[in-house]
Parts: C-alpha cells; sequence; structure tokens
C-alpha cells in the first residue's frame, strides 16, 4: 500500500468512527497513530509524534485566549449583561413593527462583542427575550428563530472562539481575523434586520400580530445599562485594535473586568464564579484536547501526501474558484448536521488549508468564509446545536423542537445570502485589514 | 456532537454493583480535585496577565516571564480539567448514533459504549506511556524555559501534570467501559428517559 492509500484508509476509517459516535479527539488520535505506524512501518515515529502533539501543540502563549475569552462570555451571560443591552436595544427600536425582534438581533450584536460563543448568546436571549416578546404577541415560532439566528453573531463578531480557533489551524494571526470578522458580522446583523422588517410587514401570520414593544426607562437609566458594556467593547477591541494588547491581553483584561463589573452589580456571588471557571474549563479542555488531536491528524495527512493530491484534483476537476467554495461550504454545512463546529473546522482544515493556500486563496476571506457556513450548521436540522440550547433553556412544552427548526429558517437563508455576498465580495472580510 | 451521550457516564452511574459504584465514587473525588487546582489556576493567569498589563501601563515594569508562563500554563490548565470534562460528557462527540441504538437496540447500544471508552482509554494510555521519556528528560537535564539571567522556569512540573492527567482521564474511560459492562449483565433498563437530547437550562456544550 502506498503512503496516499494508509491515508485514503485513515481518513475514512475516521469518518465512520466519529458518524459511529466515538469521542472525536480519540478518533482522530487512533487513526492518525495507526495510519502513521502503517507508513512509517514504525511504532516509535508513530508515539514519538503522539508525543510531540500532547507536549507541543497547544504550548503556546495564544492558546491564552481560549480559556480567558470562554470566562468572560461566561460571565458575562451570568452577570445579565445581556439584559441590559436588550433593555436599551428595545427602548431604541421597540416601538418599531417587529421591534422587539429588531431589539433582539441589535442586543445580540453589541453582547456579541463582548462573548466569544454563540451557545452562550442562545441561552442568554432564549431567558431575555423570548418571553418579552410573547407576552406582547409575536409567535413562538418567531420569536425563537429570532433568537436562534442572531445567536450565530455571536461567533462571527469579535471575539470569537470559531475565529480563535481557525486562526490557530490556519497560522493566520488572531488579530487579524478578529478584524476580519466585523464587515461581515455587521452586515448579518443588518441583514437580520431587514429581514425582520420584511417579515412584520409581509408576512404577519409567520410574525403574529403584536403590539409594541419599548419601555419606559429614561436617559439615566439607559446610560447606566449601557456604559458598562461599552467600556468592555471598548477595552477588548480597543485594546487588540489599538495596538495595546495582545488578543491574550485583552482577554484576561476583559474577563477580570466582566468579573469587576457583574460583582459590582453584584450579580456574580462567588459560588457562581467558581461554577462558570468550572464550566469554563471543561470547554478549554474539550477544545483543546481536539486541538491536540488534530496536530496528529494533520501531521498525518501530510505525511500521507493527500493534501497534494486533493489539490492536483481540483486542479484538474477545473471547477474554479466558486465551485471549489460551493462544494467546500456544502460539505461544511453536510457536516454542521451532525457535528459540533469546533470539531468540523479541527476535520476539514488541516486538509483544506494546504489546498487554499497552494490556490492562492486569500486565508482570512477563506476563513470568514468558513465560520459563517459552520453557523449555519447551528441552526439546521436534525443536530442544531443552538436549536437545543434554545429548546433546553426554553423549557416549554407547547414549543417544539420543530418550532424553533422552523423559526429559525428564515435566518438560514438570511445567512445563506450574506455568506454568497461574503463570497463574491472578499472585501468584506479583508478591507479593514 | 459535545451533548450528553446515553449511557456510560457515571455521573448516573449507579450500577447497583457497589464495589464498582464505591470505586467510581472515590475516583470522582479525584478528578473533582485536580479540576479545582485547574479552575484556580486559570483565575491566577488572569490575574497574573492584568499585573503585568497594568505594571507595563503604569510603572513601565513587566513581569518577566508572563507569556512563558501562559505558555506553560494552558498545558497544564487542559490536563488537569480532561478527566473531569469527560465525566461532565463534554468531550466533542456526536450522538446521534448511540441516541438511535438507546432506542432500538440497548444492549448493542452498550456493548459499542463501552468499546469506545476502552479505545479512549487504549489512546490516552498510549498519551501516557509516549509523554513518560519527555518528563524523565525534563527532569534529568533540569529543562526549562525562558533565557537564562531573565526568567527561567523549569518544564518538568507540567510533563508531570500531562501524565497525571493522561493517567486520570485513562481511568476515567475504564470507569466508564466498566460500569457499560455492568449494565450489560443486569441487562434491565437503567433510568434512562427515552425522548429528544436537548440539555437542560444553563448547559453549554463546547461550541
Amino acid at each position: 500500500m502506498t503512503n496516499l492509500d494508509i491515508g485514503l484508509i485513515s481518513l475514512v476509517a475516521m469518518v465512520v468512527l466519529i458518524y459511529g459516535g466515538l469521542y472525536v479527539p480519540i478518533a482522530l488520535a487512533v487513526t492518525s497513530f495507526v495510519g502513521v505506524w502503517a507508513m512509517r512501518d514504525s511504532a516509535v515515529l508513530a508515539s514519538r509524534l503522539l508525543a510531540q502533539a500532547t507536549t507541543e501543540s497547544i504550548s503556546s502563549y495564544i492558546f491564552g485566549v481560549v480559556p480567558l475569552f470562554v470566562l468572560m462570555g461566561l460571565v458575562v451571560s451570568e452577570g445579565d449583561i445581556g439584559r441590559d443591552a436588550f433593555d436599551v436595544a428595545n427602548r431604541l427600536v421597540g416601538k418599531l413593527k417587529g421591534g422587539l425582534g429588531l431589539a433582539t438581533v441589535a442586543a445580540n450584536a453589541v453582547f456579541a462583542a463582548v462573548t466569544g460563543i454563540s451557545i452562550a448568546s442562545a441561552a442568554v436571549f432564549t431567558r431575555v427575550a423570548v418571553p418579552e416578546m410573547r407576552r406582547k404577541g409575536y409567535r413562538a415560532r418567531f420569536a425563537v428563530g429570532v433568537v436562534a439566528g442572531s445567536s450565530v453573531l455571536g461567533m462571527l463578531i469579535p471575539p470569537s472562539l470559531l475565529l480563535i480557533l481557525y486562526a490557530v489551524l490556519a497560522e493566520v494571526s488572531v488579530g487579524h481575523m478578529f478584524i476580519a470578522g466585523i464587515l461581515p458580522g455587521l452586515l448579518l446583523a443588518a441583514a437580520f434586520a431587514a429581514g425582520i422588517v420584511a417579515m412584520a410587514h409581509r408576512a404577519p401570520g409567520f410574525v403574529g400580530i403584536a403590539q409594541p414593544g419599548g419601555s419606559d426607562d429614561g436617559a439615566v437609566a439607559l446610560i447606566a445599562k449601557i456604559v458598562p458594556i461599552a467600556v468592555l467593547i471598548a477595552l477588548v477591541l480597543g485594546g487588540i485594535y489599538g495596538g495595546l494588547f495582545t488578543p491574550t491581553e485583552a482577554a484576561a483584561v476583559g474577563a477580570l473586568g466582566a468579573i469587576v463589573l457583574a460583582g459590582v452589580k453584584r450579580r456574580l456571588p462567588w459560588r457562581t464564579l467558581w461554577k462558570v471557571t468550572i464550566e469554563t474549563g471543561h470547554i478549554t479542555a474539550s477544545v483543546c484536547f481536539l486541538i491536540v488531536a488534530a496536530t496528529m491528524y494533520s501531521r498525518m495527512l501530510s505525511m500521507s501526501g493527500l493534501p497534494g493530491l486533493l489539490t492536483g484534483w481540483i486542479i484538474e476537476a477545473d471547477l474554479g474558484l466558486y465551485g471549489l467554495i460551493a462544494l467546500y461550504v456544502l460539505l461544511i454545512v453536510v457536516l454542521g448536521t451532525i457535528l459540533d463546529s469546533s470539531s468540523i473546522l479541527l476535520i476539514v482544515l488541516p486538509l483544506m488549508i494546504p489546498v487554499a493556500t497552494e490556490l492562492g486563496i486569500d486565508l482570512i476571506w477563506f476563513g470568514i468564509v468558513t465560520v459563517i457556513a459552520v453557523e449555519i450548521g447551528l441552526l439546521t436540522p436534525p443536530l442544531g446545536l443552538s436549536v437545543y440550547v434554545i429548546k433546553g433553556t426554553l423549557n416549554d412544552r407547547t414549543v417544539s423542537l420543530n418550532d424553533v427548526f422552523a423559526g429559525a429558517l428564515p435566518f438560514v437563508g438570511i445567512m445563506l445570502v450574506v455568506l454568497a455576498l461574503v463570497i463574491a465580495v472578499p472585501g468584506l472580510a479583508t478591507a479593514l485589514l | 456532537m459535545a451533548r450528553r451521550p446515553s449511557y456510560g457516564d457515571p455521573d448516573d452511574g449507579h450500577t447497583g454493583w457497589r464495589p464498582l459504584d464505591a470505586a467510581a465514587g472515590l475516583f470522582a473525588r479525584l478528578t473533582d480535585a485536580l479540576n479545582a487546582v485547574g479552575t484556580v489556576w486559570i483565575l491566577a493567569i488572569m490575574v497574573l496577565i492584568n499585573a503585568d498589563v497594568v505594571g507595563r501601563g503604569l510603572f513601565g515594569a513587566p513581569n518577566a516571564g508572563v507569556p512563558e508562563l501562559v505558555e506553560l500554563s494552558i498545558v497544564g490548565i487542559v490536563f488537569l480539567q480532561l478527566a473531569s470534562t469527560l465525566r461532565a460528557r463534554r468531550l466533542a462527540r456526536s450522538d446521534m448514533v448511540p441516541t438511535l441504538l438507546r432506542r432500538r437496540a440497548r444492549r448493542l447500544g452498550l456493548a459499542l459504549e463501552a468499546l469506545f471508552n476502552v479505545a479512549g482509554m487504549v489512546v490516552v494510555s498510549a498519551m501516557f506511556y509516549a509523554g513518560l521519556p519527555l518528563f524523565v528528560r525534563a527532569w534529568e537535564r533540569e529543562t526549562f524555559v525562558g533565557a537564562i539571567g531573565h526568567f527561567t522556569a523549569p518544564i518538568w512540573p507540567i510533563n508531570l501534570i500531562i501524565l497525571i492527567g493522561c493517567a486520570a482521564l485513562a481511568v476515567q474511560f475504564l470507569f466508564n467501559a466498566l460500569i457499560c459492562c455492568a449494565w450489560l449483565g443486569r441487562g434491565a433498563p437503567v433510568s434512562i428517559e427515552a425522548g429528544g437530547p436537548p440539555a437542560p437550562p444553563g448547559d453549554r456544550p463546547a461550541p
């Protein structure tokens, strides 16, 4: 057997094992280990690879951002900062037609600038926005759909765990990925808002006949609610873009800032802080263990020569850039039906980054396309993660899982449109760099 | 998919077989302790980096070695948490087939689950053995990071933590496998309600 054969067999075995339900990092590690062993006929070499991946792959200053940004995101979720953002947005646009939907999108966009996990946004706004929308007469499907759709902003608007992960895997700068996420994120938010207004006018049956929202908060109350969030955003994003902080430092400052803020507001008892830090540890361990395993897998792949072969095929097939990207997006969306976002990145990127580099594709732009495509998987059946989180958080028997998927469907359509725009106009991702 | 697997989880792992339950419970204390150390470590890193930022910004006096410490710490934090992460069902996996099997062919599902956990144990044990010589070398040669005269930190503690983490994770996989086997042996269904897999409130699986 040639190395290519072995590489292909390992790849197929890995996909089968993962679909079968084996832990993703274990599936990656076991197929890579056996693959390298078979290719080099040396168990010693294979275990050296194992050791190297274990000790070296995550031992880097940049990985400090993972626990710290996750911690910051979880703290702001616990600290009711999402509710503050929603209150302010509701006061500003709530009285418009479909206004509470708009408020949810706006609050999510702001919240996304202080958190990097879609799941956190989904959970927070299910608690904050859905009850308010239903009270005002919006249909349940629409209410949960808005929350599901706008929760994906969390991963596109920096800071974002997925952008960090992509940067690490593609060996581009985290700061650049963050900057590249801004315009597409804002565009997606604007597209969601436009979609909501259109639906409120054209499809009142889907949206529901709603009373206007809004609140009577005075100017002082509004400012008191928005200033802390603004300070956090300025610290973290301003710090990175201003060149004041490295992303890791910005994450540490942001995490401590969020803790102090929530503490001052007396919304973060010690017990809760401990709980979210444990949660942070679990997410960090899960993601980083995936990276350890993906390192072995990507070494195995490059030993097998598979990425080179794939590049050859793609050039030969003469798909053109758009054909290739279309296939790539399709692959990711299909994987997204059963896998979580970080696993998808770790499986697909070691294969695709060499191809993209070879074809001269801009890796920053490619990353934004990847992340939007991955996020679509969060909203699509059978296993859209955000949808499950919303259903779980809602705890309401009258709203079925299908309702949430159906409600999210228009937003999936909008995401596809925005994805097509970003593909057609790469400047959306790269203009600010 | 980082969601709850259907079984093979020690959290609801009361198999009714006392020695196993007791041993799993005892081991859970250990993983909790490792987890607690890792948790404090995250907060410590946060404070350390902030101190560095403030020191640099206000007093023009950066703490030497912060990047090196962060670099080592992230490895320590991850490996201390791994066993606890597995026990909390947070290790990424796709649960479509396991969920299906749970409903249609429970015994087959349990057997597969046991097999998967054994696979995990084997892989992580291999990581342990591969990491052992690295620890020995780091210990004997007193390898360090940083630059002499500026800041240095020995790396053997991190190699040791990797070994501890791998060992704990391997044992956790073993317990999971044993619990599946115990359920297989008992035959009777254990309070696993059929139904969709939605996560409870506040549950945030790895994104």
